[in-house]
């Protein structure tokens, strides 16, 4: 039995590394476990992301002290001192209660000893099994005893013991002895877990179940994460687009929607969410790889481009890269006449059929629909991660694991159990500014290993000679505790204060750095760690060696000398929040950082708490947030300023005042620590559709409102037409409002539930029940309401004759034209943010074309601004449901506890400073910093750098005209003095 | 002035059976899968996407009085990949029922009547059935093998009743021969009726239940008749 008190996080994908990541940032301690041998789940296949088509998976690292973490690619590995990882591992059992679970895990053994293995590869060479490789989507074959992602570390071997023979030939041929055949799983008792989280992820959909699309036998047809790896330049022709079969250059590819989702025959009736956002990207990248010859299409039933950005990429890549958007489902794929190219048929616009030959089909599947969570997922204490339960993209993804983390975190403090591992931490060094360098430099031999490989006679001399006071000293193994220990001991009695660690792998050892500076008083800013075993390792002669080693030597030493050793100045974190807007997001916010005992200023406009809810249809949905408001009202650490406004605002993250005036012209200044905007927004207007000049026109928000009324009435046989998008979804608001198809819908149906002689038809251009809002659109169906396609080349129309509302289209089905008397027109507006232009340029933040206030990254940082400390959730920052406004609600609280549960913003070790006497104050920096870390002190007449926020990323340093920003541990001298070193 | 659209309730769709997925027409998506699989979209204007779509506009009569419901060769293509199961098929069928009987193309209905007037499509007369088979049977029986053969016709209690296609009693009567050396080897007690032999439901295709359930009556009333508890139904 193992006592713990670390929340479990199951899964390692970006859901699991970001829940984990929430909580060892706010001080839990996390054991992050997966039953893959390596971490990154389905991200660590794919290379490129919209809309930037990178990666981007760093930007979950942490932003505030960053030194806690290495701040290493994460596809690479997660490396945090809160964070345990433990792979090859899966959940058996999950008892007791909440707050205080019992789990047992089974761990299976690797089978290679990672701190022993080389990464030589003399086990793979030896194993003579081979099967297709899972990472590279079968189109290479791997080992039994093989990496299982080609960019982890460190990179040791893994043995899949399901293939492996147990034949011990790779154990034989390991030169270091690292490898144990020893595969019986280990059962592992934790108790005392205060909460889990499940972020599982879900399975794909195998395709080779669609009996019609010959995927499995036709060698062309490929599943889009498939297509992924052919894109990688870690794939099989290295991101060359050559098909794999017979090596022909890709040029016409078609993708199929809807593998696996949108099927009520196989029990699918959702939408996968991101496969079509997927699609377009992985074709967009094809056509730009390929360049003028490609000939791509994409074959969708609806283009749910639901995001705030999406339509306008997809338009993008329609009209700049030519990509083909056919509206069909296609039927089945058939091998073309040639044999090796594939052959579609499917029906244009005008339902002609055409068959057409491509040289590749790229399958997008979507969620498995046998896919089923553990039934201990549904425990109290076990919180699921909403990716667990359907395909999402990454910023639904990032998003629902902070929501996960949030509430993991709620009910873990809730209990009392005060997790947060307020570890004694010494913030403050002695001030070594004013005394002379002196470096300590520790040599770790490796037991006997390094002392006959290296001329120590020749090092000791050199080092003597160098400029500087140096302390040489051998231990022989630092990695051991008795050889930590020693080095302890040995650096409480110097005087030194710099430290150069001479071992073997840095990550070992940086971990460590901090426990270090906390025994010995050193300033971990003035410590580094090289690898001198894998240098040893490189050069075979001795004279080589020590050549090789000397010259790391004194690259690091160069720098060591030169740096800084004056800390950044430190402040108290002020324990209290502002939240702007007192919608579903401002409220659910307000509410979570209430309940952590954190103080909450929440101002809101106008005089009424809750946003737009009254427009919301759903009863459930008006009694939630009617509810909050009550919980909100009620709570003691919350204070409402209703009816007022932010007028100024400055300040860093943990330390902000904010001035706000209430309509009375009272004003005030508020002390706080951290900032969230839940703006808002409202339903768009509009004078399309001859709207307004007759009251049976009306727009979809106000037809909720009227449906609501116990007066509404229309006839019983009432004809009622409902146009979506309207200005929407082209310029100049070319964005989907992502809530007006869910809206009519569930209007549609209530008409046809109180009218059922009443007819119902929907105008829509591409319905958005993404997810499991899909059912709605199902059930609209059953419920008799009909559906007619317009473009925005053939808009329905609408005109009115002596009183009567005519509503004029074509249905693209029938090819014909169709007309309707409506006793009631309903147009799905659309909404828009509200002005937040002042509140912008207040807080320095940047908005879209559109309105919208900008996060720090769509994908990776969504609730996050530009300016570290202040966060973005709801309508303001891009339209979303209510209950997705809510989320980003508690997201963002997530991400503002990272600051409130500190005592002290502190600064990491690489952060920009300004010499003050070389700055011309032109402010050049302050423009380019992408992190807002810069602001002007009118006071004293200086740029300053805002150390807790500053990311070192060295923007200023290169913009400065006079040099007068350097870097923290990046001064010209060390770098100059080490590049000298090395030549 | 244009004519209004409006939805009509639809016999068709009240007619079709659900099956075998009890997935009502409604759920059409007009994703365009039937269309694209169908080997016979674009061919005179048929589109079974269309059929569906007209369906649910209740506008029965336009496609009754149209060709299309008989230019289908009912292969269920269509529905095989309809992602909301709707049988396309049944409502075809549906749709050809509802079809004034002089007007279903081709010989299908006089078939049918035939059939139902004289107990097979060919309106062949008992005496020149037997005839014809035994005749055929007594060829077989100078097959070395075979010397033993013969047409058991009406034997109460055997353990097989073995209904014939007209095609095969017509005009490929050497085909009949198949079935029987099969019998024969496999020392199988079977029996063929001598009326209402027929082995082909025309109603099938021409949308006729009632004569469908005629037909299929026959044949039970034989068997329960002639005591046999096995059916050989080659169509």
């Amino acid at each position: 039995m193992i006592k713990n008190t670390k929340i479990l996080v199951v899964g390692a994908g970006i859901s699991g590394i970001r829940s984990a990541l929430d909580l060892a940032e706010t001080g839990h301690r996390v054991c992050l476990i997966d039953k893959a041998p390596a971490m990154g789940g389905i991200l660590s296949q794919l290379d490129h992301q919209f809309p930037d088509n990178h990666c981007g998976m760093c930007r979950m690292l942490p932003m505030i002290d960053r030194d806690n973490g290495q701040q290493f690619c994460l596809r690479k590995g997660l490396f945090h001192e809160n964070i345990e990882i433990l792979l090859s591992t899966e959940i058996i059992s999950i008892e007791g209660n909440a707050g205080n679970l019992t789990v047992t895990i089974s761990r299976r053994p690797q089978g290679v000893d990672p701190d022993r293995c080389t990464g030589c590869r003399d086990c793979e060479s030896e194993c003579n099994i081979e099967i297709s490789d899972e990472f590279s989507a079968g189109f290479r074959k791997r080992k039994a005893i093989y990496l299982p992602t080609p960019h982890q570390i460190p990179n040791q071997r893994v043995i899949d013991w399901d293939t492996c023979s147990l034949c011990g030939a790779c154990r034989d041929a390991c030169p270091t002895g690292s490898i144990d055949l020893d595969n019986q799983p280990e059962t592992l008792v934790l108790e005392n877990i205060p909460a889990v989280i499940i972020s599982t992820g879900v399975e794909l959909y195998d395709p080779g179940h669609v009996d019609l699309y010959g995927f499995g036998h036709l060698p062309n047809v490929v599943t889009a994460t498939a297509f992924e790896r052919i894109l990688s330049s870690s794939g099989p022709y290295q991101g060359r687009l050559f098909r794999p079969s017979d090596g022909k250059a890709l040029k016409k590819i078609a993708w199929i929607q809807c593998v696996g989702s949108r099927n009520i025959m196989i029990g699918a009736d959702y939408c996968s969410t991101a496969c079509c956002m997927f699609a377009v990207k992985e074709a967009l990248l094809a056509s730009r790889k390929i360049g003028k010859d490609a000939r791509t299409a994409i074959f969708y039933m609806d283009m749910r481009t639901f995001g705030r950005d999406f339509q306008r990429y997809k338009d993008r890549a329609e009209k700049d890269a030519g990509i083909r958007f056919v509206r069909c489902r296609v039927h089945s794929i058939e091998p073309a006449e040639n044999d090796k190219d594939i052959l579609i048929s499917y029906i244009d616009s005008s339902g002609n059929p055409i068959d057409e030959t491509f040289d590749m089909a790229v399958l997008s599947t979507g969620k498995n629909p046998e896919f089923q969570l553990p039934e201990f997922a549904s425990r109290e204490g076990v919180f699921t991660v909403n990716s667990a339960r359907g395909f999402m993209d990454i910023q639904g993804a990032v998003i629902s694991a902070s929501v996960a983390s949030e509430k993991a975190g709620r009910s873990v403090s809730k209990k009392g159990s005060a997790l947060l591992q307020q570890r004694p931490e010494k913030l403050y060094f002695d001030a070594v500014c004013e005394e002379k360098p002196q470096l300590q430099i520790v040599l770790c031999t490796c037991g006997d290993f390094l002392k006959p490989v290296l001329d120590w006679d020749r090092i000791k001399a050199e080092l003597k000679n160098m400029p500087g006071r140096i302390e040489i000293a051998r231990i022989k193994m630092i990695c051991d505790q008795n050889g930590w220990d020693e080095m302890i001991a040995m650096l409480r009695n110097t005087t030194a204060n710099r430290l150069l660690l001479a071992a073997c792998n840095p990550l070992v050892y940086l971990p460590r750095l901090k426990e270090l500076s906390q025994e010995t008083g050193i300033m971990p800013s003035l410590m580094e760690v090289i690898n001198l075993r894998s240098m040893v390792d490189q050069a075979t002669d001795l004279a080589f060696r020590t050549r090789a080693v000397l010259c790391e030597l004194e690259m690091s030493i160069r720098r060591l000398f030169s740096h800084n050793p004056v800390e950044p100045a430190l402040y108290p974190v002020s324990k209290s929040a502002l939240i702007v807007g007192a919608g579903p997001a401002g409220l659910t916010a307000a509410i979570s950082l209430a309940v952590r005992d954190f103080k909450v200023s929440l101002v809101e406009k106008t005089s009424r708490l809750g946003g737009n809810w009254s427009n919301i249809q759903s009863a459930e949905s008006r009694e939630t947030i009617r509810t909050l408001v009550t919980e909100v009202e009620n709570h003691p650490l919350i204070t409402i300023h209703s009816e007022a406004e932010v007028i100024q605002s400055f300040g860093n993250p943990g330390r902000f005042v904010t001035r706000i005036r209430s309509n009375n012209k009272d004003e005030k200044s508020l002390l706080h620590g951290v900032t969230i905007l839940a703006t808002g927004g409202r339903a768009a207007e509009t004078t399309a559709y001859s709207y307004r000049k007759n009251n049976k026109i009306t727009t979809l928000f106000e037809l909720e409102e009227r449906l609501q009324q116990p007066d509404f009435a229309v006839g019983s046989n009432a004809t009622i037409v409902f146009i979506q998008c309207v200005d929407s979804r082209e310029e100049p608001r070319n964005y989907c409002s992502r809530i007006c198809c869910l809206k009519s819908l569930k209007a549609a149906i209530t008409l046809r539930e109180v009218y059922p002689q009443s007819q119902v038809y929907i105008f829509y251009r591409d319905i958005m029940t993404y997810g499991n809002s899909e059912q709605v659109y199902t059930q609209a169906r059953r419920k008799g309401v009909m559906f007619i396609p317009y473009d925005l080349e053939n808009k329905p129309r609408v005109r009115i004759e002596s009183g009567r509302i005519m509503v004029e289209g074509s249905d693209p089905v029938l090819d014909e034209p169709v007309f309707f008397e409506a006793d009631l027109v309903a147009l799905a507006t659309g909404i828009v943010p509200n002005p937040a232009a002042d509140l912008v340029s207040i807080f320095n933040l940047k908005t879209t074309c559109d309105g919208f206030i900008r996060e720090a990254d769509s994908k990776w940082r969504p609730v996050d601004t530009g300016r570290e400390g202040i966060f973005i959730c709801g309508v303001g920052r891009s339209p979303s449901r209510a209950n997705e406004a809510m989320d980003e609600g508690k997201a963002a609280a997530q991400r503002a506890l990272r600051i409130l549960s500190k005592d002290t913003m502190i600064a990491s070790r690489h952060t920009a400073r300004v010499r003050h006497v070389f700055c011309s104050l032109c402010e050049t920096c302050m423009h380019v910093c992408p992190h807002g870390a810069r602001y002007m002190d009118f006071e004293l007449q200086r740029v300053q750098v805002d150390h807790a926020a500053c990311q070192g990323c060295g923007v200023c340093a290169a913009g400065c005209p006079n040099s007068a920003t350097i870097i923290e541990s990046f001064e010209e001298n060390g770098i100059m003095g080490a590049i000298e070193a090395a030549l | 002035m244009e004519t209004i659209t409006k939805r009509y309730p639809s016999v068709i769709k009240e007619q079709a059976p659900l099956r075998p997925i009890n997935s009502p027409v409604d759920l059409c998506m007009a994703c365009g899968t039937c269309a694209a699989g169908c080997p016979l979209t674009g061919t005179k204007g048929f589109d079974p996407r269309k059929i569906v779509r007209l369906v649910l506009m209740g506008r029965d009569s336009e496609l009754i009085d149209s060709k299309l419901p008989w230019l289908c060769t009912m292969c269920g293509k269509c529905e095989h990949a309809c992602p909301m199961g709707i049988n396309i098929a049944n409502l075809i069928r549906a749709a050809r029922g509802m079809v004034e009987r002089e007007k279903v193309p081709g010989m299908i209905h006089k078939g049918v009547e035939l059939g139902l007037k004289t107990g097979n499509n060919l309106g062949l007369p008992a005496e020149d059935f037997v005839f014809i088979i035994e005749d055929v049977g007594a060829e077989l029986a100078e097959t070395p093998g075979f010397s033993d053969f013969k047409i058991p016709v009406d034997k109460k209690g055997a353990n097989l009743l073995h209904t014939l296609h007209n095609k095969l009693v017509n005009t490929q009567n050497e085909d009949l021969v198949h079935w029987w050396k099969i019998f024969h080897l496999a020392q199988e007690d079977w029996t063929i009726p001598s009326q209402n032999w027929e082995g082909v439901n025309w109603g099938l295709f021409s949308g006729d239940d009632d004569a469908m359930k005629t037909f299929i009556g026959r044949i039970v009333e034989h068997m329960e008749q002639l005591n046999i508890s096995s059916l050989m139904y080659p169509e």
